[in-house]
């Protein structure tokens, strides 16, 4: 068949190497050596995300992108970002820059505390930090985590939640039913029955951070049970809640970021985790010279709802933020039960 | 359980079994004339794009539909011009257009992103078609347009198919091309049609998942939907109706995996999830082993 049409097959071909040369050319290449006497370099940072396009994430991811761009900004580090790394690759990711000479390789995402265990051993030279809950450190010389109290963090959302529903039924909703995510809701269950014994609180896991339908059909499920606010703990599916939120006459908690700007007619408050500041604390620890293997506890300081914007009555904010304080001062004797993910189902 | 359960999920049913109803009619109709289209999966993610693209930039989700038609067209074109002209492997050149898809539409969904779009576009409904319809879409409120298109043609689809001289003739190609050219057909004008067609089909699929159900765009939004629409041409033994059926069951699962998770049974949410892929499984072992078209997925080369 060749014979039948070989110039199309030379203008394919053709086609083909200047699309090569293209993409070859828009690699990026290793940075000059300074000339001597010049600044010191900047910090190589790398962070890997398991989605793609975490600027515009479902919430947590989009916390850590504000970390990284205050890294670049306020610190004038040099951070590079790997997106969509399947868990499964995360370490051989890491162990990439690690061999590139990076200083420090960030992990967002509590998913990857398999390879931050796996790769940092193999590294003792490069850095490597966990952005996310993390029971243990590894076994290495330079590992830090920044590892957020997410019960408690539960613990605020659940008052916001209960405090702010009219029928007295909110929705828990998880992309991927990992402990974390069973950990945090464990907190919002039990201090909203803390708040308001008569709740009812009912948690769904759609099995994945991205799809959008799967998202949509499981939060309107949500809200033909009856709840009215529904926190959505997950990725860029949260669109799909947004839209059954809408249809159904709910409001949906944004998780990590405040997600107000994108569907301000859905959200109804969100429960913010001050990432930046974990990164900005990193960023100043490691300059300063003061970063050591530690876990830092994050706790409620780094915690706090996002504005209601009049989305519920300001008595209710008032009310809210009043058992807010109490709860930051440690006066809510709201019970620590982890609750496994079988459990949380349960209706 | 009460009646209103029960239209709910039947309607979930629909809305989820609708983009696999285009995408399998879309692998049929190249099937039958003899070519695999595997890249069903990426004119179905392309469709959703331009969907969505449509309607936000024109406020209008029928417009929306239009962008996805001309997208599958222009997917066709491609693709025939790969395997029916070239030829191309068929199987290679679907996967290699699947992934470049991908590539694609999330890079211009970043550029957009980036430059402040915001891509939440109207839904598609009956009430924006108004004027001299709306005593007719009144009455069809509850079926989404694109539901009602779907079941359309798959009927057209069938009867075209097994009841008509032309249907005839499209599977004479897709059953032996050499005897179809020898008899006068031209093979190549047929399968390119088909692919043609089948890719607006796959488009269509797109924009029944974005503005018929979730009016919004993510990165790789299809995940592998227009796969199960390729399954459920097997299943469906290359025939619409028994497709339709397939593509029902196929949506029944994932409608299901949902709600008996909302019942309450208490149990790991992945028994729930991996339902509707039980289903499958199911569905093609009972079905065993089932012949296509003789000669889909071999090129036509004349002389």
């Amino acid at each position: 068949m060749s014979k039948k049409h070989p110039g199309m097959r030379r203008v394919l071909a053709g086609l083909s190497v200047l699309l090569v040369m293209t993409l070859v050319a828009g690699c990026p290449r290793p940075a000059a050596q300074p000339a001597p006497g010049a600044e010191k370099d900047p910090v190589q940072a790398a962070v890997i995300f398991s989605i793609v396009n975490p600027a515009r994430a479902g919430g947590w991811d989009r916390a850590d992108w504000a970390g990284i761009l205050a890294l670049r900004e306020e610190f004038g580090w040099t951070v590079t970002v790997a997106e969509g790394v399947p868990y499964g690759q995360v370490a051989a990711t890491a162990a990439g820059f690690a061999e590139a000479g990076y200083d420090i390789v960030i992990f967002p995402d509590a998913g990857m505390t398999d390879a931050w265990h796996e790769v940092s051993p193999k590294y003792p030279k490069t850095w490597f930090v966990m952005m996310s809950m993390a029971e243990r450190l590894p076994d290495s010389p330079r590992v830090a985590a920044w590892s957020p109290d997410l019960y408690a963090y539960g613990q605020m959302l659940g008052v916001a939640a209960a405090k702010s529903s009219r029928t007295g039924t909110i929705g828990l909703l998880g992309g991927v039913p990992v402990p974390v995510i069973a950990y945090l809701f464990s907190g919002a269950v039990e201090a909203a029955r803390f708040v308001r014994p008569d709740i009812r609180v009912v948690t769904n896991f759609v099995g994945d951070w991205v799809d959008v339908t799967a998202h949509r059909e499981i939060t309107a499920l949500q809200v033909r049970e009856g709840a009215d606010v529904v926190f959505a703990l997950t990725g860029p599916g949260i669109l799909g809640s947004y839209e059954a939120a809408k249809a159904g006459g709910a409001r949906i908690i944004g998780h990590a970021w405040d997600l107000h700007e994108d569907a301000p007619d859905a959200i109804l408050t969100s429960m913010i985790l001050d990432k930046p500041r974990m990164y900005r604390d990193l960023a100043r620890q490691f300059e300063g010279g003061m970063l050591e293997k530690k876990t830092v506890h994050v706790g409620v300081e780094y915690f706090k709802l996002a504005d209601f914007r009049g989305a519920v009555p300001q008595a209710t904010v008032d009310a809210i933020d009043q058992l807010v304080t109490r709860l930051r001062a440690g006066e809510l004797p709201i019970p620590r039960v982890v609750h496994s993910i079988d459990d949380l189902l349960k209706r | 359980m009460e009646l209103d359960w029960w239209l709910d999920f039947l309607l979930a049913v629909l809305r989820a079994a609708t983009p696999l109803l285009f995408c399998a009619l879309g692998v049929l109709a190249c099937e039958r004339a003899g070519i695999l289209n595997i890249g069903v999966e990426g004119s179905m993610l392309a469709g959703a794009l331009a969907a969505v693209l449509g309607a936000v930039f024109t406020g209008n989700p029928w417009l929306g539909v239009a962008a996805a038609i001309l997208t599958g067209l222009l997917a066709g074109l491609v693709l025939a011009g790969m395997t029916v002209y070239l030829p191309a492997d068929q199987i290679a050149t679907g996967i290699a257009f699947n992934l470049v898809s991908i590539g694609v539409t999330s890079f211009i969904y970043r550029l957009l992103v980036e430059g402040g779009v915001r891509l939440m576009a109207p839904s598609l409904n009956w009430g924006q078609a108004g004027g001299w319809l709306e005593p007719l879409t009144a009455r069809l409120a509850i079926i989404p347009p694109l539901t009602l298109l779907a079941l359309i043609l798959v009927i057209g689809v069938q009867v075209l198919l097994f009841s008509t001289g032309p249907g005839l003739l499209w599977r004479s190609v897709g059953e032996s091309a050499r005897a179809a050219h020898a008899a006068g057909l031209s093979v190549l004008r047929v399968r390119s049609l088909a692919l043609l067609g089948g890719s607006v089909l796959g488009a269509l699929g797109g924009a029944a998942l974005t503005l018929g159900w979730v009016p919004t765009f993510v990165d790789n939004m299809t995940m592998g939907r227009g796969f199960i629409g390729l399954a459920a041409v097997y299943f469906g033994r290359w025939r619409p109706d028994l497709m339709f059926f397939a593509c029902l069951l196929f949506g029944a699962g994932e409608a299901l995996a949902f709600r008996a998770q909302a019942m309450g049974a208490g149990l790991n949410p992945y028994y729930y999830l991996m339902l509707p892929y039980v289903l499958t499984l199911a569905a093609v072992a009972i079905v065993g082993m089932a012949m296509g078209p003789r000669d889909a997925g071999k090129p036509f080369l004349r002389g």
